[in-house]
């Protein structure tokens, strides 16, 4: 059984149904077949009806007071801006990407007035332009911002990227488009924007970026991937300043989703993403090593630790194994070791060692998971701590010397000395490399 | 006389099934219970129009049903104010599974992903379906359920770490 598996079992296991949920349901099934036994008059008429409404503009006109944003009272801006075919054209196709299911996914229940563009221009990867609409989502007036440019497949005109205010995140102005999905735009956020074309690892695994501010003209900031860089390790931050690490506060990133990925699924969470393999044929999710009792407090959590310790990027997406090693080393120090994916990295292992008091202390990035080995993990910890192995077979031991004796005999994780040199699972031996 | 027959099959359904039933549509709700009611109820209702006609394990077919209604219900969604992930806790890694998560930072989050995303969890990870059946469910690709799966986890995990912040 999972963790979140159990955790919803938990959370849901007090709710029962109510006295006289079966009566209300066989009432209401009776009604809505009598209802459907006579509706089919009913039914043709509102197929046609959403047929005519289709075909028209399917945006409401709204009658109501100034938009709450003041940005759709400005003068458009860009060098299109004196091109009313060219704004008319990009409302056009705003209004015909706000499909009833566009809105469903997004919660919008209502569009305000019509659409406003507030930016069209000529850019590197063709003409575009930024188009905004107030609407209520989730019961709040918000503003809708969407991009719209070239599909680089055809060449037609089409809705690039959207907001979707009603999400946690998902107000962030920032979009990314153009052949390759290249080119970075961001709505100006009023603080100075910032770009990073990829990031690199120091010897302790953790994770630099060089920043380049990106000018802000005419209300948005526009930014090319160089080339000969994924599109996909580019990051864009605002504030002021540069950051200093990649630990840097969801307020100040400016995620995007790929313009293809957008054009294909329609939204930015389905978009592909690298399936790296884990190691998850461990029988025994948590593994304790060390005396019974000993390890560090029961709720660790390691993803703020390895954000804090600049181990993982700034925006990355972020899975960890259910696997992990507890416990402690033969000097008492508390250990906790598991893996996690930075995508598209490999799965990498990580270790946390612990104060006497229980606080963490180091946080460390460990080598890739070794998965089609025998020990797949293989973990030397700092100052003489030892070896952290583990395997999915029953036995392990270790030598000090390839032709030494072998000791010990732990069950599926062990900490072993750190001058041992190979350690053998089940019989099978493998060599131990620093 | 049919008929008959089937409405007993149907109650008889809905007699031993609905706790479960509901369980899976209160975290389809992201714990919002009334909704989850009114979410099971509803579909129930529909199920029984079509009982008959389904082919398979109703109870299968069932919560394909409620996960599908959940997706397209947002409008019924109740939003839970922000003030009340000021008491979220975080997630860890490891430890005993029993002990790990919060389960109300666990409801919090759910609340707060898309909707589909979260049918994906709670198919996957509460019902216990497989990928492929998840799929099947949703109507949707192993493909999409696989990348839906790891964002969603990805994305309860920031989103309760951030609230923990």
């Amino acid at each position: 059984m999972n963790e979140l598996g159990t955790a919803m079992r938990r959370a849901s296991e007090d709710v029962d149904v109510r006295a006289g949920f079966t009566g209300d349901v066989l009432r209401g099934g009776r009604r809505r077949q009598a209802r459907r036994r006579t509706g089919l008059a009913i039914t043709i008429a509102a197929v046609v009806g959403v047929v005519g409404f289709g075909a028209g503009v399917l945006v409401q006109a709204w009658q109501g007071p100034k938009p709450q944003d003041q940005r759709l009272l400005e003068a458009t801006k860009g060098d299109l801006a004196d091109d009313p075919a060219r704004l008319a054209a990009a409302a056009g196709v705003w209004q015909r990407a706000l499909t009833m299911s566009w809105r469903y996914d997004r919660g919008v229940t209502e569009v305000h007035g019509q659409p406003y563009v507030y930016w069209a221009a000529t850019t590197t990867a063709g003409e575009a332009a930024v188009v905004m609409q107030e609407a209520r989502v989730r019961d709040q007036v918000r503003t809708l911002v969407g991009l719209v440019g070239r599909d680089p497949a055809d060449d037609e005109q089409k809705l690039l990227g959207s907001t979707s205010p009603g999400d946690l995140g998902g107000d962030k102005e920032s979009f990314q488009f153009g052949p390759g999905d290249r080119t970075f735009l961001v709505v100006d956020p009023m603080t100075p924007v910032y770009a990073s074309a990829s990031s690199t690892r120091d010897a302790d695994g953790v994770v630099r970026r060089t920043w380049q501010e990106v000018p802000i003209v005419d209300g948005v900031a526009l930014w090319t991937a160089p080339e000969g860089t994924d599109p996909s390790t580019a990051r864009l931050v605002s504030g002021d300043g540069p950051p200093t690490t990649t630990n840097i506060p969801r307020e100040r990133q400016l995620p995007t989703c790929p313009a293809s990925g957008y054009l294909r699924y329609g939204q930015c969470d389905i978009t592909a993403y690298a399936d790296t393999k884990m190691w998850d044929s461990t029988p025994r999710p948590d593994m304790p090593v060390g005396p019974a009792g000993s390890g560090p407090p029961e709720k660790t959590d390691v993803y703020s630790l390895l954000r804090a310790a600049g181990l993982v990027d700034v925006g990355a997406t972020i899975r960890f194994s259910e696997w992990t090693v507890r416990g402690s080393t033969p000097d008492g120090t508390s250990l906790l070791v598991g893996e996690f994916v930075e995508d598209p990295r490999p799965s990498a292992l990580y270790a946390v060692l612990f104060r006497a008091n229980g606080t963490p202390d180091r946080v460390l990035l460990g080598p890739a998971v070794d998965v089609q080995s025998p020990v797949p993990v293989r973990l030397r910890l700092p100052d003489g701590h030892g070896w952290v192995v583990a395997s999915d077979r029953t036995v392990l031991r270790y030598r000090t010397s390839t032709t030494g004796d072998w000791q010990g005999s732990y069950t599926y994780a062990a900490v072993i000395p750190d001058d041992a040199v190979q350690v053998e699972a089940d019989g099978q031996v493998v060599d131990l490399v620093p | 006389m049919a008929v008959h027959a089937a409405d007993q099959d149907f109650e008889e359904f809905v007699v031993l099934r609905s706790q479960s039933l509901l369980r899976t549509a209160y975290l389809l709700c992201g714990g919002d219970r009334a909704a989850a009611e009114d979410l099971l109820q509803e579909v129930l209702e529909k199920v029984f129009v079509r009982w008959r006609r389904i082919k398979g394990p109703p109870e299968r077919y069932t919560r394909a049903a409620l996960a599908n209604a959940s997706a397209n219900r947002w409008r019924r969604r109740s939003r839970k104010p922000e003030a009340a992930w000021e008491q979220a806790g975080t997630p860890s890694v490891g430890g005993h599974e029993d002990a790990v998560v919060d389960q109300d930072a666990v409801l919090r989050a759910l609340a707060e992903l898309p909707p589909r995303m979260r049918a994906v969890l709670v198919l996957r990870y509460f019902d216990d379906l497989s990928e492929a059946q998840t799929a099947a469910a949703l109507g949707c690709a192993t493909g999409t359920v696989k990348s839906q799966t790891s964002r969603g986890l990805a994305r309860m995990r920031e989103l309760m770490v951030e609230v923990a912040r």
